[in-house]
């Protein structure tokens, strides 16, 4: 057999539709429809058809209780991310730098790094890259929740790094090797984060801090 | 709703859930004939796409269909598990099965479009979707050779699609 990937389904639309495929082959039909239109239809028209055939019956009140707790979060206000998606967001995010110390174990110094990545799980974020005002200013990136409640800036260096917003200092950025960041919550309201090494301004991140 | 499912937005699930319950119970008891494991079926359909994600796009059409297919699937694959189970332990499950609340003009209207396939269609189609075996096993029951069964269910689904068409149903 060919990549099923390039080959259209053609019969087995109706029988994956049915649920009358093997898993091996379940699991190759799923591959093509996620990137073939035409498959995707073909499908959908032959499900549509199962469908008619499935009599309803109504569940309990028990079930309507179970699948309201699935999408309600305890606490309030809406979950912005499902962990898995924060986590490949998360790793998308992060400098080139993160990579081989990710695949260590994490180091107890790296407190700063778990502290941001609890909070990108639980809220929606933004990311913005620093731009450099200085010729040396190291690659830096802010990440900052979209209600303004806290603000993670990484970057790839091995100096002392400060962080400032509107005039004030919100902290020095922390960490070993070649990586420094800073995990700040209840940052000022701001559109603009600044990087400096104690005298000179090195680089600056727009960011929407309300 | 639709895009807001495509998006894996919560509040999508649970509006997609309320709009499509009764369909969706229908698929998983019609199959597992036990009502708690149709709901556990239902449950964790629904949390299992909304946590790993979804092959749902809007080319694929209607999102009813699609949550159907895939409650049908995790009640066909528990109903193996569970009668693999049950051949190992010797049991006998109680027939624990209700009739399903729709109406009789629906039930007829399945009916007249059942009798429009020829026999050997509707035997296999049968199979399929009351007893869930793959083509290969339908083929074996049948004698027949699964190429064979392979386009015999491709097109009694077809044949039901066109006629269902035809009557204007909801497709
Ligand atoms: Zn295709």
């Amino acid at each position: 057999m060919n990549d099923p990937r390039n080959e259209h389904l053609e019969e087995a639309a109706e029988l994956y539709a049915l649920g009358a495929l093997p898993d091996a082959e379940r699991t190759a039909a799923e591959a093509h429809i996620a990137h073939c239109g035409e498959c995707a239809r073909r499908v959908g028209q032959a499900e549509e058809t199962v469908a008619v055939l499935v009599g309803p019956q109504a569940p309990s009140a028990q079930l309507d209780r179970r699948i309201h707790a699935l999408f309600v979060r305890r606490g309030g206000g809406a979950r912005a991310f499902y962990p898995l998606v924060a986590a490949a967001l998360i790793i998308a995010l992060l400098p080139g730098a993160f990579f081989w110390q990710r695949d260590r174990d994490l180091r107890a110094s790296d407190a700063v790094n778990r502290q941001a990545v609890a909070a990108m799980i639980g809220s929606h974020f933004l990311h913005s890259q620093f731009v450099k005002v200085a010729p040396d200013a190291p690659p830096a990136k802010a990440i900052f929740a979209r209600n303004g409640a806290w603000v993670y800036v990484i970057a790839v260096t091995d100096r002392d790094l400060t962080l400032n917003a509107g005039g004030r200092v919100l902290g020095k950025l922390s960490g070993t090797g070649n990586e420094r960041a800073i995990f700040v919550e209840h940052p000022p309201a701001t559109k603009s984060l600044v990087l400096s090494d104690g005298s000179r301004v090195l680089a600056h991140a727009a960011v929407a801090l309300p | 709703m639709e895009s807001g499912f495509v998006a894996r937005e919560a509040w999508a699930f649970e509006a997609a859930y309320q709009a499509f319950k009764s369909a969706l119970f229908g698929a998983a008891v019609g199959i597992l004939a036990d009502r708690e494991d149709a709901e556990d079926a239902v449950h964790d359909v629904l949390a299992r796409l909304w946590q790993r994600g979804h092959a749902y796009s809007t080319a694929r059409g209607s999102l009813r269909a699609f949550l159907i297919a895939c409650v049908r699937n995790e009640a066909l694959s528990r109903r193996r598990k569970s009668s693999n189970r049950l051949r190992i332990e010797q049991t006998i499950r109680p027939e624990m099965v209700e009739p399903a609340d729709e109406s009789l003009a629906d039930r007829d209207r399945i009916a007249r479009a059942l009798e429009l396939l020829g026999e050997k269609q509707r035997e296999a189609i049968r199979l399929s979707f009351e007893e869930g075996l793959p083509y290969a096993e339908i083929a074996l029951r049948l004698n027949e050779p699964a190429g064979t069964i392979k386009s015999r269910l491709s097109n009694a689904v077809r044949t039901l699609r066109a006629h269902f068409a035809a009557q204007g149903e909801t497709l």
